[in-house]
């Protein structure tokens, strides 16, 4: 059998208008597998607002797979932190696939969806009713205390059961590795794990005038960027107080907060009036549609995309500005440590004001150095991030899985 | 409370909630309490918190059987997830003979 051959999938996935990083990453992947595979979509998104993927694909509730899954070759879950995933997780038990594990941490997804299954994932992690843990688990949960979380990934039982699960980077393959190690079942065959480059198809890059022009920019700006959801995690703080060390040397200097800023990350403007700020930060909020906020992005000289501890996630927005040629800021942590060095700037995991304020003075400086990282990371993202690579790579996989599964003796 | 376990019994105060009096109320209740029904009282508590005890423990046990199943269950649907593969495999492998046997007939 060969891969001329097509398989029937069913692809179990998050789709817009569910707000969720994978309903866009499946929506960018769905076309170029489709190439492969026949593919019937399995979401709770209703009809899907993308038009070509509600034309071209049958798209049927999570649920639903209860009856229709003896029509399919393999299962394919896309599965990430959050309660989009829901009804994949409730399926996900009995009918196990491959899994496409977005971060190999799933505590929120877990408790925001269900907390009583929150409650039977983690006993299946600890092997014994714990409520004592229980409690503490829950009360991490509500400080966001993701440190205390990492130890206990709640990826057992995806891993104890799945046929395959697909990573996108190597701290992501190395914390499901750790887990597999730990399982409870001497089993003949332990599930394949593959990292996949996250897909990310490179935009015709935005002229940067034009676009700070559309947000009523100073063209004369030297403006770093934040883009995405702004979540205390990804330090907005420490960010304001290193740029506020700017002001002196570079008082043409903004900032600019493009992304909803999340209920639990508090007032930034307060804190920027207080640094002094005031009239050098602008929060633009949400920005929608897609390609609004690649002229955000665009709009801005350097992108900052700082993580204070990592679930082992990637990050679109960081891929994003990379594509658009801009230059990153990252911590020198989990998949942003992996990252080439000539694609971006990195800080280390426990740097403080004074080394984030170091390299934006740096990058503030040199127009040159700006240049040259953007381009590099824009051809990272070219080489790395293509989506017809990256549903390439998927194929093989899957094929591979379908085939040692299928050839193997009973 | 321990979320763990189930609570232990105990004797009824008597409080009385009557200004200046209160105390005494309270302590004449005691009194006929101590006098009519603390033995008897005192060998129920005993004796359900024995009962309550010994549920507990079926019921811990219990939960450590249902992971011991959760985990099974995880084991069991990983392999029937394998043997569906097999057999749309060998199905279409037998698709595949029998074209071939007709396309040999035909010829």
């Amino acid at each position: 059998m060969s891969m001329i051959e097509r398989l029937r999938i069913a692809c179990i996935s998050p789709l817009n208008p569910l707000q969720s990083g994978i309903s866009d990453y499946t929506e960018t992947l769905l076309p170029f597998l489709h190439e492969f595979f026949d593919l019937t979509l399995y979401s709770d998104c209703g009809v899907p607002t993308n038009p070509l993927i509600a034309e071209q694909f049958p798209v049927y509730p999570v649920s639903d797979l209860f009856k229709h899954y003896s029509q399919y070759d393999l299962r394919l879950y896309q599965i990430g932190n959050s309660p989009h995933h829901r009804n994949a997780f409730t399926v996900l038990r009995t009918l196990p696939g491959v899994v496409v594990l977005h971060e190999p941490f799933l505590h929120h997804g877990l408790y925001y969806s269900s907390p009583l299954h929150y409650r039977r994932e983690l006993f299946y992690e600890l092997g014994i009713p714990d409520w004592a843990r229980l409690k503490y688990m829950e009360q991490a949960l509500m400080n966001d205390d993701r440190q205390a979380l990492m130890d206990i990934p709640m990826i057992g039982r995806i891993v104890d059961s799945s046929l395959g699960i697909l990573v996108h980077s190597q701290t992501a393959r190395r914390i499901v590795e750790t887990r597999r190690a730990k399982s409870a079942f001497c089993r003949p065959r332990l599930p394949q794990i593959m990292v996949v480059a996250q897909p990310m198809s490179v935009p015709d890059s935005d002229e940067m005038p034009e676009c700070r022009a559309r947000f009523g920019l100073p063209q004369d700006a030297l403006i770093f960027g934040m883009a995405g959801f702004i979540h205390p995690v990804k330090e907005p703080y420490l960010v304001l107080q290193a740029f506020a060390h700017l002001q002196a040397d570079f008082p043409q200097a903004m900032f600019l907060f493009a992304g909803e800023i999340l209920q639990e990350t508090g007032d930034l403007l307060t804190f920027a009036r207080d640094l002094g700020l005031g009239d050098k930060v602008i929060i633009l909020g949400r920005v929608e549609p897609l390609e609004r906020l690649h002229q955000a992005i665009s709009a801005c000289d350097v992108i900052l995309n700082l993580r204070r501890a990592t679930i082992g996630e990637t990050s679109a927005i960081a891929l994003r500005a990379m594509a658009l040629g801009k230059p990153i800021i990252v911590r020198n942590i989990g998949w942003f440590g992996e990252l080439p060095d000539e694609t971006c700037v990195k800080i280390g995991p426990e740097d403080g004001v004074e080394e984030l304020a170091a390299v934006m003075r740096a990058l503030a400086i040199s127009p040159e150095m700006r240049l040259r990282l953007g381009q590099e990371a824009r051809r990272y993202v070219e080489r790395e991030c293509d989506p017809r690579r990256v549903a390439r790579q998927y194929a093989e996989f899957l094929w591979d899985v379908y085939l040692s599964i299928g050839q193997s003796r009973v | 409370m321990d979320t763990q376990r189930l609570p232990l019994l105990r004797e009824q105060d008597f409080p009385s909630s009557v200004p200046v009096v209160g105390p005494l109320i309270r302590l004449v209740r005691r009194f006929l309490y101590w006098l009519t029904a603390k033995w008897a009282v005192l060998f129920l508590i005993q004796q359900q918190n024995q009962i309550n005890q010994i549920i507990e423990n079926r019921l811990r046990e219990q939960e450590s059987i249902l992971i011991d199943l959760d985990r099974d269950l995880a084991l069991l649907a990983r392999t029937v997830a394998e043997i569906e593969i097999r057999q749309r495999y060998l199905e279409k492998m037998l698709e595949k003979i029998q074209a071939a046997d007709q396309t040999q007939q035909d010829a």
